[in-house]
């Protein structure tokens, strides 16, 4: 289980606290994590889609070669990665996009011949450490922790990529939360976008929040403690929006936000601290519940 | 102005038309000639809850030649690329790509990017990352830095002059044919 970690902007550069506790979390569980050094945005599927698609595959392709030459898979901890790269994989199976991408590669000395494989963390939690391992790491179970999953657009479709069951009702994360003795509540429109993607949270932040808001809204109707996305820019749009909406007057109580490995490394007896929970702008006030 | 009533001083474009399906093409997606409006992408569309985006109603106008107006629409600019409209098409169109394409003919023609995004866009190309790192502050006055959480600092690509040139040299290509 060797993987190198493709960072992606967000979580290094906005929420560290997610890279952290990811690391700390594969670690632990027997994972060879290394650098992807040299690896530029993903790009951001919203952002550079909207601009030319072509140039997206390619800047994806360059990122993926950069795990080829390291003769490893990659991890992503968030959506936009994950579907970024995910894709790229998917349509650079093709050998004459390859090639066509390969002819720009070129000129800065790189060729992909597609070895690579793109991986989402909770996959290698689930797939490669396993359900049942997992459970055995847990010291300090999440009992009475009522969790809120976000699992964002990305992580579910296209399906047909994805491979995480139906994309209309999937329990792929929620079986994931709860090996952590928490339990993960249903809510009003749980599948519901948390209105960052596609660029509208750049070009039109008050619809973004409008999203924001009416999900909040029901996670709190339902009594969510926590929000857990497997997301970098979810994560962000629900911790940093939420302190939008507030400064709007929009919202009066957020509900704090954690990333799924940070939930998890909890579970497994890391302080949140080593977890960077306190990095987010929302006061885990969660913690008071388990502690 | 709504898009409907645009549709009355539209004009066929077919050479826009044929370059949107070709691309489509290319990325393996049917074109919206597969279109034969069920309406179920619409019914899942994040966007339209919100706002006026109707993704069946972009294939629609796609496939009976009305680019130039699409181009011209804030609506476009809507899409929060949920993938919910490319996932439910029985027929294998996906508007949400349509959506994209349009984007890039307005950028190539000079529309102007939502400010952010396009900040965003020639930060990704300038340094190969979306934005610079930020300082959190905690509630107790500690800073939240990578070095405070043992990370190494921040990773740069190194060759993103050199790459960047590349990609222009294509997008040229890629402008010049529209
Ligand atoms: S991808 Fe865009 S058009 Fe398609 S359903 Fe989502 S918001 Fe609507
Ligand atoms: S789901 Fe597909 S076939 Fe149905 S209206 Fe939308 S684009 Fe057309």
């Amino acid at each position: 289980m060797r993987y190198a970690y493709f960072l992606g902007c967000i979580t290094p550069l906005r929420y560290p606290g997610i890279e952290a506790a990811t690391k700390i979390v594969l670690k632990e569980l027997g994972v060879e994590v290394i650098e992807l050094n040299g690896a530029s945005c993903c790009p951001a599927p919203g952002v550079f889609g909207s601009f030319d698609l072509w140039n997206w595959l390619i800047l994806a392709a360059r990122n993926l070669d950069l795990a080829e030459d390291l003769d490893a898979k990659i991890v992503v901890t968030c959506n936009g990665c994950y579907g970024s790269l995910q894709e790229a994989h998917h349509l650079l199976e093709d050998v004459v996009r390859r090639e066509a991408v390969n002819e720009v590669l070129a000129k800065i000395g790189r060729r992909y011949e597609g070895r690579t494989e793109v991986k989402h963390v909770t996959e290698v939690l689930l797939e490669d450490v396993g359900a049942e391992e997992l459970k055995k790491r847990v010291k300090k179970p999440l009992k009475g922790l009522k969790v809120a999953v976000h699992y964002g657009c990305h992580f579910l479709k296209p399906s047909k990529i994805r491979g995480h069951g139906s994309p209309e009702a999937p329990t792929y994360l929620d079986e994931l939360v709860e090996l952590t003795g928490a339990e993960s509540i249903d809510y009003l429109d749980k599948l519901m976008c948390c209105g960052a993607g596609g660029g509208v949270r750049a070009g039109r932040l008050d619809v973004a929040l409008d999203f924001t808001l009416e999900k909040v809204r029901n996670i709190k109707r339902a009594g969510g403690d926590v929000i857990v996305t497997p997301c970098a820019f979810c994560h962000f749009q629900f911790d940093t929006g939420q302190r939008e909406l507030m400064s709007k007057g929009l919202l009066d109580k957020p509900v704090p936000v954690a990333f799924i490995t940070q939930l998890i490394g909890l579970a497994m007896g890391f302080s949140p601290d080593e977890m960077g929970l306190n990095d987010n702008f929302i006061p885990p006030k969660y913690l008071e519940k388990i502690s | 102005m709504a898009l409907v009533d645009l549709l009355t001083l539209a004009e066929e474009k077919p050479e826009l038309k044929s370059k949107v399906y070709r691309e489509l093409l290319e990325l393996g997606l049917s074109t919206p000639d597969y279109c034969y409006l069920c309406g179920r992408c619409s019914g899942g569309c994040t966007s339209m809850r919100l706002l006026e985006l109707k993704p069946h109603e972009i294939a629609a106008l796609a496939r009976d030649g009305f680019i130039e107006e699409l181009v011209g629409s804030e609506i476009i600019w809507a899409c929060a690329q949920c993938l919910q409209c490319r996932e439910r098409c029985p027929q294998g169109v996906s508007p949400v790509d349509i959506i994209l394409k349009l984007r890039s003919i307005a950028v190539s023609r000079g529309a102007e990017l939502p400010e952010e995004l396009s900040k965003m866009m020639m930060s990704i190309l300038d340094t190969g990352l979306i934005q610079e790192p930020r300082e959190v502050v905690g509630r107790s006055g500690r800073k939240y830095t990578r070095e405070a959480l043992r990370l190494p600092p921040a990773p740069r690509p190194k060759d993103m002059a050199a790459f960047s040139e590349a990609l222009m040299s294509t997008l040229e290509v890629v402008l010049g044919g529209v």
